[in-house]
C-alpha cells in the first residue's frame, strides 16, 4: 500500500478510535489474555498483556494498528513467549465466512486487481499490462452476507439444541468483512484442547459420520433402523433432510438403501454440506489464537467487527460502517457498484472522486481506489 | 481424615485442568491448617511455600529465597533442606527463564507440579495406610484408600485392592504359596490367569462358587502379578493388564445397568473416581458430558466413537452401558498396568521357577519385526503434486508436508526446493517456517495425525493406508 494512503487510512482508524472508544468492548478477564495488532505495511506484534480499558484505549491511540486482535484462551502469563504462557482454557470460536459457501452470486461482484499496474477488471486471468499476478478482491452482496448468517442460525440452533450451550453464552458478531465470528463462553468446553476440539467441529460440520448410525450396515442394511424425523440431533436431522414427506418417505427410504453403504456414505457427504454448518474448522480448533477484537476495525474492508443479534437480517453496510463522513479525494476504479449507509457509489472507471471517508477507506482497502 | 483427601482431590482435578496456581494453593490450605503435619515431609512443605509465595504475592525467586533463609536462621527449617531447596528450586528456576528471574516460567510451573504431585502421593499413601490399620480386624472388607468393598466386589475389581495389605490381613506370606502343597492350586491359577489373559480371552471368574472360593479368587489376582514381576515382560503386563481390564469392565457394565441401586452407585462411583467421568441414568441410556466423553473417545480411532455419530443432545452423550463402560477401558488398563509397575519385584520364589520359566518362554512369541517401505502416503503424494503443478496449498498442507519430511530425516535444504512453484514463494519466509517447525523456536512440531487431515480434507486415503493413524506409520509393516 502507498504511503498516501496509509496516512489516509491511519488519520480515519485513529479518529474512529478516540470517538468511539465505547464500541471496543475488552473481553471478560481481560488481565488473562494475549493481544496483539498489526500496523499497516509491517507484520504482528503479539504476547501483549492488557490490564484494563484504559490501558488498551491507551495502546490503540498511541499505534493506530490496521487490525487488533485479543485471544480467546486465558493465559497465567498472558505476556510470555508461547510455551511458557501457561494455558489455563478459552473460549469456543467459530468462523463464517461467505467466500467458503461458494454462492452464485460470487462471481458478480468479484474485482481482480492487477499487482502491477493496479488497474481493475473483472474475471480475467491477466492484466491489459499483460501482468499474470491478479489478486480477486470481492465486494460482498446482501445475498452473500444474508447466506453466511443462516450458516449462524444453523450453527447456533445446534449449538443450544446438541451441545446443550446457554443461549445467553454465545455472542455472535459481523467479522467486519465478509462473514461472521460466533463466540461461546462459560461453556463445559472452556478447557478442552486442540485434538478435542476437532470433535466438536466436526461435530456442528456433520463430517466424519459412518452410515451404520442410519441403520444402514455392512451385513443388516435395513431401512427398519432409520432413525425418525422427529428424533433428536443429528439422526432426525438427517430423516427430515433426505427423506421427506411423510407419503413419500417409504419409497425414497427404499431406494437410499438398495444403494448401499458406498452410495450412502456419498449422501451423507453431501448432507454435510446441505445440513451440516459451514464453518472454518482451522479457527474453531485453534486455542491459541489471536482473533479480532469485537469493536475493531477490519483493514480488509475499514468496517468494524460488531455485534449483532440477527445474522441473517444484519446489512453490515448500513450497521458496521462507522467511519467519519468527511469528504476524501480519490483515484477510483471501480467496475462495480456498491452500496455504504444507504447511498450507492460507482461504478468508477480510473476517474477522481469525492466520496466520504467511509467509502473511501472502504475502496482503498479493497485495492480498488488510491490517494490522488 | 476425608477433609484431607478432599483437599487432595481437588487439587488433583487442578492439576488435569493445567492451572497449576489452584493446585498449589488447594494443597497450601491443607497445609496452611496443620493438616498435613507428620504427614508431608518438610522439602515439600517449605517447597510448596515458596511457590505460593511466587504466586500469590507475586515476588521473584529472590525474595522466596531470602524468606526461606530467614526461616533457615531462626530454626524454623533446618540447614539441610533450605540448602536443598535452594539449590534445586531456584538454581533451576534461574537457568529455566534465561536469566529473566521471572517466576513465570514454564519451567517453575514444572517445578510446582513437582512438589504439588509429591505432596499429592504423600497424602494419599498416608490416609490409605492409616485405612488398612483400621480395618485389619475386619476380614470381610478391604480399605482401597477410596471405598471400603465386600468381598465380592474385590473378586470382581481386585485392581482396587491394596494386595500386599490383603495377603498380610488374611495372615499369608508368598512363600507359603511356593512350598505349601494344599497352596499349590493357587499359584496355577495365577498363572493360568496371566496364560488366559495375554492370550486375549477372559478369565472366567468364579464369584457364584460359594464364600471359601472368594479369597482364592483375589489371591489369584495378586500371585499373577508377581509371577509378572519376575519374568519382567513389559509387553506381556501390558496384554494382562488388558485382559483383566476387559474382565472388570464384564462385571462393571453388568453392575452399572443393575436396578439395584447399591451396585449401579458402586460402578458410578468407581467410573467417577477412577476416571473422572460423570455418568448419569437417564431412561434407558447412560448420559456423560460432552466434553467428558470426548476427553476420552479422542483415543479411539474407530469413526463410530467419533461425537457426531453419538446421540447427542442437551450437552450430554447418550450411550449404553456397554459403551459407557468400554469408553474407559484404556484408562482401566493404565490404571492396572500403573499397579503391577509400581509393585515392588520380589525375590524368585521357590516353587515358582517352573511357571515363570513357561512364562518367559510364552513371552518371546510377542516379539514383532516391522519392514519399511519407504513409499509415501497418498495425502503426502497429493501434496507434492498439488505443489509441482504450481497450484496453491493451504497452510494446513504445507504444515503436514513439512512436518512430515523433517520427521522422516529430510534437512531443511532438501525440503525448501519443494516450495518454489508456490503462487506466493518467498525464499526467506519458506525458509523461516521451515526452520521454526524443525524446532528453532523450542519447540519441534510433529506431522498431524490421519483425523486431523480428514477434517482439514487433505486425506486420499488408500486401501494400502489400512488404518494407520499418523501418515508416519504409512508403509510399515509387521
Amino acid at each position: 500500500m502507498h504511503e498516501d494512503d496509509t496516512n489516509l487510512l491511519n488519520s480515519a482508524f485513529k479518529r474512529y478510535y478516540f470517538e468511539h472508544f465505547e464500541m471496543i468492548q475488552t473481553p471478560t478477564r481481560t488481565p488473562e489474555r494475549e493481544f496483539g495488532y498489526q500496523r499497516f505495511g509491517s507484520g504482528m506484534i503479539r504476547h501483549i498483556s492488557v490490564r484494563n480499558d484504559g490501558e488498551l484505549r491507551l495502546l490503540l491511540l498511541q499505534n493506530v494498528p490496521s487490525d487488533v486482535y485479543c485471544s480467546n484462551a486465558c493465559y497465567h502469563f498472558p505476556s510470555l513467549p508461547m510455551a511458557e504462557k501457561v494455558w489455563k482454557e478459552a473460549d469456543l470460536i467459530f468462523d463464517i465466512d461467505a467466500k467458503d459457501l461458494s454462492l452464485p452470486c460470487r462471481e458478480e461482484h468479484a474485482v481482480s486487481v492487477c499487482s502491477e499496474c493496479r488497474r481493475a477488471g473483472q474475471g480475467q486471468d491477466f492484466c491489459a499490462c499483460s501482468s499474470k499476478r491478479i489478486k480477486t478482491k470481492s465486494l460482498p452482496c446482501r445475498k452473500c452476507m444474508k447466506g453466511a448468517g443462516e450458516q449462524v442460525d444453523r450453527l447456533c440452533r445446534i449449538l443450544t439444541d446438541d451441545l446443550g450451550v446457554d443461549e445467553g453464552s454465545i455472542r455472535i458478531y459481523f467479522s467486519g468483512n465478509e462473514g461472521f465470528h460466533v463466540h461461546v463462553h462459560d461453556s463445559q468446553f472452556q478447557e478442552m484442547g486442540s485434538r478435542e476440539r476437532v470433535e466438536l467441529s466436526d461435530y456442528v460440520m456433520f463430517k466424519g459420520t459412518v452410515p451404520r448410525l442410519f441403520g444402514m450396515s455392512q451385513t443388516t442394511p435395513s431401512h427398519a433402523n432409520f432413525p425418525d424425523p422427529a428424533e433428536r440431533g443429528w439422526r432426525g436431522r438427517f430423516a427430515r433432510y433426505v427423506a421427506g414427506s411423510k407419503s413419500t418417505r417409504n419409497k425414497t427410504l427404499k431406494k437410499l438403501f438398495a444403494g448401499g453403504p458406498a452410495r450412502f456414505q456419498e449422501v451423507l457427504a453431501e448432507a454435510s454440506g446441505s445440513i451440516g454448518a459451514r464453518i472454518d474448522p482451522n479457527v474453531t480448533t485453534d486455542i491459541h489464537r489471536i482473533f479480532r477484537l469485537p469493536g475493531s476495525i477490519n483493514s480488509k474492508s475499514g468496517l468494524a467487527k460488531i455485534r449483532c443479534e440477527n445474522p441473517a437480517e444484519f446489512d453490515p453496510y448500513t450497521s458496521a460502517s462507522l467511519l467519519d463522513d468527511d469528504m476524501a479525494e480519490v483515484q477510483a476504479d471501480c467496475p462495480k457498484r456498491f452500496r455504504l449507509r444507504n447511498k450507492s457509489f460507482g461504478p468508477y472507471s480510473n476517474e477522481k472522486v469525492n466520496v466520504p471517508t467511509y467509502a473511501a477507506v472502504y475502496m482503498i482497502c479493497k485495492g480498488i481506489a488510491r490517494t490522488t | 481424615m476425608s477433609a484431607l483427601l478432599q483437599f487432595a482431590s481437588e487439587a488433583k482435578k487442578a492439576r488435569a485442568r493445567k492451572d497449576v496456581a489452584g493446585f498449589i494453593l488447594n494443597i497450601w490450605q491443607a497445609v496452611g491448617e496443620g493438616r498435613t503435619e507428620g504427614i508431608l515431609d518438610e522439602e515439600t512443605v517449605e517447597g510448596i511455600r515458596c511457590m505460593r509465595h511466587m504466586l500469590v504475592l507475586g515476588s521473584g525467586p529472590d525474595q522466596a529465597g531470602a524468606e526461606l533463609q530467614k526461616r533457615a536462621a531462626s530454626g524454623e527449617v533446618t540447614q539441610e533442606t533450605s540448602g536443598r531447596l535452594q539449590e534445586t528450586l531456584l538454581g533451576r528456576l534461574k537457568t529455566d527463564s534465561a536469566g529473566t528471574l521471572d517466576c513465570a516460567s514454564f519451567g517453575n510451573a514444572k517445578i510446582m507440579n513437582g512438589y504439588g504431585d509429591s505432596a499429592i502421593n504423600q497424602i494419599i499413601e498416608f490416609v490409605s495406610r492409616k485405612a488398612s490399620l483400621q480395618n485389619s480386624t475386619t476380614d470381610a472388607t478391604v480399605q482401597t484408600g477410596m471405598h471400603t468393598l465386600g468381598e465380592k466386589e474385590v473378586v470382581k475389581y481386585p485392581f482396587l485392592a491394596d494386595a500386599g495389605q490383603y495377603l498380610r490381613d488374611k495372615g499369608f506370606t508368598l512363600e507359603q504359596f511356593g512350598t505349601d502343597p494344599d497352596m499349590a492350586h493357587v499359584v496355577r491359577n495365577a498363572f493360568e490367569r496371566v496364560q488366559v489373559a495375554i492370550q486375549g480371552r477372559i478369565y472366567g471368574s468364579e464369584e457364584s462358587s460359594g464364600e471359601a472360593a472368594l479369597p482364592n479368587e483375589v489371591f489369584s489376582f495378586l500371585l499373577a502379578i508377581v509371577l509378572l514381576k519376575l519374568c519382567g515382560n513389559q509387553s506381556m503386563v501390558r496384554r494382562f493388564a488388558l485382559g483383566e481390564a476387559r474382565r472388570a469392565e464384564k462385571h462393571l457394565e453388568r453392575d452399572l445397568a443393575d436396578m439395584d441401586d447399591t451396585r449401579h452407585r458402586l460402578a458410578v462411583r468407581i467410573i467417577d473416581e477412577l476416571f473422572s467421568v460423570r455418568v448419569r441414568r437417564e431412561d434407558k441410556y447412560f448420559v456423560i458430558p460432552i466434553h467428558n466423553y470426548i476427553q476420552h473417545s479422542v483415543h479411539f480411532h474407530e469413526r463410530e466413537w467419533k461425537l457426531v455419530n453419538r446421540h447427542v443432545w442437551n450437552g450430554g452423550v447418550h450411550l449404553t452401558s456397554h459403551e459407557t463402560v468400554r469408553l474407559i477401558r484404556n484408562e482401566l488398563v493404565l490404571h492396572i498396568s500403573k499397579k503391577i509397575t509400581g509393585a515392588r519385584t520380589p525375590e524368585m520364589i521357590p516353587g515358582f521357577e517352573g511357571y515363570v520359566k513357561k512364562l518367559v518362554d510364552i513371552s518371546k512369541q510377542f516379539v514383532v519385526a516391522t519392514v519399511d517401505t519407504g513409499e509415501y502416503p497418498p495425502c503426502i503424494k497429493h501434496a507434492i503434486d498439488v505443489l509441482e503443478k504450481g497450484e496453491n496449498l493451504p497452510h494446513s498442507g504445507r504444515f503436514m508436508l513439512a512436518t512430515f519430511l523433517l520427521a522422516r530425516g529430510q534437512s531443511v535444504k532438501q525440503i525448501a526446493p519443494l516450495f518454489k512453484n508456490a503462487p506466493d514463494y518467498n525464499e526467506r519466509v519458506t525458509a523461516y517456517q521451515l526452520n521454526h517447525l524443525a524446532g528453532s523456536g523450542g519447540t519441534q512440531y510433529s506431522c498431524p495425525s490421519c483425523e486431523k487431515i480428514r477434517t482439514q480434507d487433505l486425506c486420499f486415503a488408500i486401501p494400502e493406508c489400512d488404518n494407520i493413524i499418523s501418515p508416519m506409520q504409512f508403509g510399515k509393516r509387521r
